[in-house]
């Protein structure tokens, strides 16, 4: 079963993304913040991250950064999720590392669509 | 060359200014299947990545030319491919899946109003690996290739075994290797030693200068000089002496880590 961490400060939009991968038969890591993401990524490890910007101690950018710095979570499959959808912001995430972007607020069927085509990207041998 | 003349079909177009210098440069091709010219601001956009890319007026034309071994980015048009007589679009990326299975496999709108969410959530379901609409910010486009672009990039050589350098982020520290042995380099400045750690982490491909300030400065960057970071460059180069050569300069453009020699790297801690 694919594990997904899902790093995201706003407890009503984790429990929404939870609860759609759940769903679709994911099973689900949780963190409140970038810094709590690290340590479950860092301890547990994930098959799939999905980010939000805006967190409190470490951001979404310093997070993906770190995860990419570390050999085990190169290849990770990442999406960052956020109401900051201007360019800028969305340039600074796939330089940081993310393979997708999603702008808030997103329909359901989109963000899991988008969610499957990041992971057939990511298995390409 | 103008960029109206990039968009045309049927021709091979390289960007020399980003691409030809390095000879280890991770060299992915990327392939438009379209009848259309390509939207002028998007063909230069792709041109910039600095890989060989080509214009295909048809699939078979593409075929034709395209060896199925190869890995690449094949965008297509998603108004021809939904145009292709007796074949649904789920088939028609089937067969290219199975021809070219180590490739990504994009449909692309010229204009996003004319397909919209509708026509991604039909190409995403249909199996392609993604939807771009081509009139996109082009930042966000190059952005997005360059991180379609990372995915296919071969994985780097691993570990201590054959490095030619090794990191330590904690104590901010480099090692060389000379000939098996290993030499700390002179201490680097802490900017010297993060956009050593950005070119290493992106080594074989382009970084271009403004992507240094966006990482390296982030919220002070609009405040720095581009000439900034090429002082910085240029000690990096003198304090990892040999290896310093290995840092190119792409005209410009930015920088790139030549991994001519298979220079490997780690960068786990060695305290």
């Amino acid at each position: 079963m694919t594990r997904v961490l899902i790093a995201e400060d706003d407890e009503i939009m984790r429990a929404m993304i939870k609860a759609m991968l759940e769903a679709d038969g994911y099973a689900v890591l949780e963190a409140g913040d970038g810094l709590q993401a690290w340590e479950i990524l860092d301890r547990q490890g994930a098959d799939l991250l999905v980010s939000d910007v805006n967190m409190p101690g470490m951001d979404g950018f310093a997070l993906v950064r770190k995860a990419r710095g570390d050999r085990r979570f190169r290849k990770i499959p990442i999406i960052m999720l956020t109401i900051r959808g201007e360019a800028e912001s969305q340039v600074k995430g796939y330089n940081v590392g993310a393979d997708e972007y999603i702008p808030k607020p997103f329909e359901v069927v989109v963000f899991m669509s988008r969610l499957k085509a990041v992971e057939r990207r990511a298995a390409k041998p | 060359m103008s960029a109206r003349g990039l968009a045309r079909a049927g021709t091979v177009l390289y960007n020399q200014e980003t691409g030809a210098k390095g000879t280890a440069m991770i060299k992915i091709p990327i392939s438009a299947i379209t009848p259309q010219p390509l939207l002028k601001d998007a063909a230069s956009a792709l041109l910039g990545l600095g890989c060989p890319f080509t214009i295909f007026g048809n699939l078979r034309q593409f075929e034709n030319s395209a060896p199925t071994s190869a890995g690449g980015i094949i965008l297509v048009d998603y108004d021809y491919a939904k145009s292709l007589p007796n074949c649904a679009l789920r088939d028609f990326l089937a067969g290219l899946k199975l021809r070219y299975p180590r490739s990504l496999l994009i449909l692309t709108a010229q204009l996003r109003a004319t397909g919209g969410d509708a026509a991604m959530l039909e190409s995403l379901d249909a199996g392609a690996d993604d939807f771009l609409a081509l009139d996109m910010n082009i930042a966000v486009l190059s952005a997005k290739m360059r991180a379609y672009l990372r995915r296919l990039a071969p994985e780097r050589p691993d570990g201590a075994t054959g490095a030619a350098v090794r990191l330590d982020a904690r104590l901010r520290k480099v090692w060389l290797s000379d000939e098996g042995r290993w030499q700390e380099a002179a201490t680097l400045t802490p900017r010297e030693f993060s956009i050593f750690a950005l070119l290493l982490g992106r080594a074989g491909q382009a970084v271009r200068r403004e992507e240094i300030l966006e990482d390296i400065w982030q919220a002070r960057a609009g405040e720095v000089n581009a000439e900034t970071v090429d002082k910085h460059v240029e000690s990096l180069r003198k304090k990892l002496g040999r290896f310093g050569r290995k840092i190119k300069t792409l005209y410009g453009t930015g920088y790139y880590l030549d991994e001519a020699g298979g220079a490997g790297y780690d960068t786990r801690s060695h305290s």
